[in-house]
């Protein structure tokens, strides 16, 4: 959801703006800019609640209706309402009427939570089969592309699969420590316990600790590695 | 959103080749057929091949054997000259080459084969009954190919037998080529004057993958 944050923000001064234009109207679009100022806070229960009234009470353009909703699936995934999140994500995807790379793989990872990995890697193989890119049709594709596919492939127990898409992302973005982590993890199930070692070692060494949790300690803890 | 590209594509899994168990190979034939697969195959079997003596000098890496060569990523150290050639249906194989490389913005190259006395269209003649898939095997321009293309993420062992790369363009980034070739050796020595019977991988060729088809070499010698 972080990289939607420059969106939001343009969104809600927009919100905030027309906002200011009439009292019915105001009220009605208050709820919209009130679902973003709750979700940038993590308050999403009020997120949800906001956005529905959002939802309810105006006729939005499409772009803005599909944020609106794309904001209530990452409201619904944070919370961990999994079918809610994918549902809303759907609907932000029909919404916006064209296809989306990234917002394709952030629907892939909410299937993937959801426990559908098959699903989530057929969302994958939609932007590959189509030349979707990350930054739009025919711009290539990259980390974010390469680390979806390694994640669904992962949750269906492909790992070697999964081992070359993470190699094939780290190939363009050499210092995405996540990519290490979870590379780390499809060695570690093929019994490839050299090559997890120095992927969880790279990890360790380059991943922002503030986003580490005790599952992935856990995981560095049985190769002898701790975080510096 | 169905994956949609596999009605229009041809699909060969190396899962049914898989299945046939590894033989010992007892004829240089049988050793051509199992090299011609270019995958695992051809190393696995070279473990307890019986093979005419004075022909292919071989090592052990890890749990395969393969010809020796100095390095395959050294110039001039990619060579093993047989002392006495191995005959294969009439084919004199006199050398074997194994090379790595990496080409900037292009990917990661490994070759891997023989050299052998005769033009290509020649050897190749001689080859084909002996080539596993050989109806794919056809003529493309000077040299004679079976090629077929593997996309990152599809199974390990499925290759695509459409939408290929074509000759003479880079493999596109997240795909691998992978190609059985007889050609005119290079213009220099030791393959020149030869035709090499070549298999290749090509594009982006990473560990995962080096460890399924090549187990003769350290799967990162490319990372």
């Amino acid at each position: 959801m972080n990289a939607r944050w420059p969106a939001l923000v343009v969104c809600f001064f927009i919100l905030a703006g027309c906002a200011g234009l009439q009292n019915p109207q105001r009220a009605n679009l208050a709820h919209c800019s009130n679902q973003l100022k709750a979700s940038k806070a993590e308050n999403y229960p009020l997120a949800l609640q906001e956005g529905d009234l959002c939802l309810q009470k105006n006729t939005l353009p499409a772009a803005l209706q599909s944020l609106i909703y794309a904001v209530q699936a990452d409201a619904h995934s944070n919370l961990k309402h999994f079918p809610e999140a994918v549902a809303a994500k759907e609907k932000s995807i029909q919404v916006a009427g064209k296809p989306d790379a990234r917002a394709n793989l952030d629907l892939s990872g909410m299937y993937r939570d959801a426990g559908n990995p098959k699903k989530a890697l057929e969302l994958v193989q939609y932007n590959l089969d189509n030349g979707l890119g990350e930054a739009g049709k025919g711009s290539g594709f990259h980390m974010p592309t390469y680390y979806h596919l390694g994640l669904a492939l992962t949750d269906l127990g492909q790992y070697r699969e999964a081992a070359e898409a993470f190699s094939t992302g780290l190939e363009r973005q050499p210092d995405y420590a996540w990519a290490y982590y979870a590379r780390g993890i499809a060695y570690d199930h093929l019994g490839e316990k050299n090559d997890a070692k120095a992927d969880f070692t790279k990890f360790s060494q380059i991943v922002n600790k503030k986003y580490v949790l005790e599952e992935h300690k856990a995981q560095l803890d049985q190769y002898g590695i701790s975080l510096r | 959103m169905l994956r949609s590209v596999l009605s229009g594509v041809a699909l060969l899994t190396v899962a049914a080749a898989c299945t046939a168990q590894t033989q010992t190979v007892t004829t240089p034939e049988q050793l051509f057929t199992e090299f011609s697969r270019c995958d695992a195959h051809f190393f696995e079997s070279l473990r307890d091949a019986r093979l005419p003596a004075g022909t292919l000098r071989l090592s052990d890496y890890g749990s395969v054997k393969a010809p020796t060569i100095m390095s395959p990523l050294q110039e001039g150290g990619t060579y093993q000259h047989f002392e006495t050639p191995l005959i294969v249906n009439g084919v004199r194989m006199v050398g074997y080459h194994n090379q790595a490389e990496t080409i900037k913005n292009v990917g990661n190259f490994l070759f891997w084969g023989f050299v052998v006395d005769g033009s290509p269209q020649e050897v190749a003649a001689k080859l084909k009954p002996l080539i596993v898939d050989n109806a794919r095997f056809v003529s493309q321009g000077q040299a004679i190919t079976r090629a077929e293309i593997r996309r990152v993420g599809d199974p390990i062992g499925q290759w695509r037998t459409e939408g290929l790369t074509g000759p003479g363009v880079a493999t596109p980034f997240g795909f691998v080529d992978r190609v059985l070739m007889v050609d005119k050796g290079d213009a220099k020595p030791p393959l020149a004057g030869h035709t090499t019977v070549f298999c290749s991988l090509q594009g982006t060729v990473t560990a995962p993958l080096v460890r399924v088809y090549r187990p003769d070499l350290n799967a990162h010698l490319l990372d």
